[in-house]
């Protein structure tokens, strides 16, 4: 039912073999996405040693996923598809058995403990940020994240596949919590 | 978005943290590669290890029991050799499936997720089932030799009741969390296919 994929990396000769445009689109992809993908593992894992692991685990199979890239789709897309299974994967795996993920549309329902408690400094808005992003399901995630790196609905459709529809609903749905939970002398999102 | 002071602003806030970039050198490439084969070599010598546990306790019944018992053993030694194989077979797969670039987010969430349930409903009938059926004959048999020894059944049982009653709350224990971690995959599953039904 599941197909396996066997490592074709087994030391230095098999690495180098063949592997000139895989290594070059993969730096190429680094040196872009670099910082994107780090604050990607930020959002899909809260322990600062596991998160350090999980980057490594996205760079890594995004490396690996370059010996199959034929440009089908953008170079970003591509990246954060990968970047996204292999977080998602690993938020599967991690999970704990009676832990509690919530859609954006519960999230939106839920009251803001912290609420009138926002701090001015930046290092505690996003660890609050980060929470928040947390408590998502992978899904949701992928969308928020995605919203919070600046994409359109379009770009966040091709990586999720969801509609333009029901991305732009999401999105809605995203600035309606972020604007609750981050509100600063009452303004309103949009 | 809004009106809001860099300080306050989500996008902000969030593009702002502080990232040290990594790149991912041939050097820990390899150490990757090694560290996954090591990872599955653990993982495959454990399971190992405890089937041939479960196999060491069903060739002591076969060695000790008689007539039907035997065949129970047996029986249990061959689901657990199956059990190796079918468990095992995808040990070697990674992290990311074929198309996992070329799909989209929800198309690869959901094989995740249909994947861990398939292994999941794999570890319950391959692994777990036939340390049960080991369990539950080396049980049958300590209970006939109480019997042979001129034991009544109700007394082998009141002996054996904290060994038994560990046992079984270990096996409900076990069948409850796996079953619920399959209800909650299933969960998911019927989520995503509501998602993309309303989505075409």
């Amino acid at each position: 039912m599941f197909r396996t994929t066997t490592l074709s990396v087994g030391g230095t000769d098999s690495i180098s073999t063949g592997a000139a445009s895989q290594g070059d689109l993969y730096r190429d992809a680094a040196d872009k996405y670099g910082s994107s993908l780090e604050r990607l593992a930020r959002a899909y894992e809260a322990d600062p040693e596991r998160r350090r692991d999980l980057g490594q685990d996205i760079h890594f199979q995004l490396w690996r996923s370059f010996q199959r890239y034929d440009g089908r789709c953008s170079l970003r897309t591509w990246v954060y598809r990968v970047a996204h299974h292999v977080a998602a994967s690993h938020v599967l795996r991690e999970r704990k058995i009676f832990s509690n993920l919530v859609s954006l549309e519960e999230l939106e329902m839920l009251p803001d403990k912290d609420q009138g408690q926002f701090a001015a400094d930046q290092r505690r808005n996003l660890e609050r940020l980060s929470v928040l992003i947390q408590q998502l399901k992978p899904l949701d995630r992928q969308v928020i994240i995605s919203y919070l790196e600046d994409m359109d609905a379009v770009s966040i459709g091709e990586i999720t596949g969801l509609s333009p529809g029901n991305v732009a609903m999401k999105i809605h749905r995203i600035k309606n919590i972020l604007a609750r939970r981050f509100h600063e002398g009452g303004g309103h999102a949009e | 978005m809004r009106n809001n002071s860099s300080g306050n602003d989500p996008k902000i806030i969030w593009q702002n943290q502080p990232t040290e970039p990594f790149i991912m050198t041939l050097e820990k490439i390899r150490q990757k590669t090694q560290e996954l084969h090591a990872k599955t070599r653990r993982a495959l010598l454990g399971g190992i290890t405890v089937s041939l546990l479960f196999a060491g306790i069903s060739g002591y019944g076969i060695a000790l029991g008689h007539g039907p018992v035997r065949a129970v053993f047996a029986l249990a030694i061959a689901w657990i050799v199956a059990g190796q194989y079918f468990v095992n077979r995808g040990m070697w797969s990674t992290a990311l499936p074929g198309d996992a670039a070329v799909s989209t987010g929800i198309e690869s969430y959901r094989w995740e997720v249909e994947r861990r349930r398939y292994l999941s409903g794999r570890f319950l009938l391959w692994s777990f089932g036939p340390g049960v059926l080991a369990i539950a004959s080396l049980v049958a048999l300590i209970l006939s030799f109480g019997i042979r020894r001129g034991m009544l059944l109700k007394g082998t049982l009141l002996n054996m009741t904290p060994f038994l009653a560990v046992l079984a709350i270990w096996i409900v224990s076990v069948f409850i969390i796996r079953m619920r971690e399959r209800r909650e995959l299933q969960r998911e599953i019927d989520e995503l296919s509501d998602i993309e039904r309303a989505d075409r």
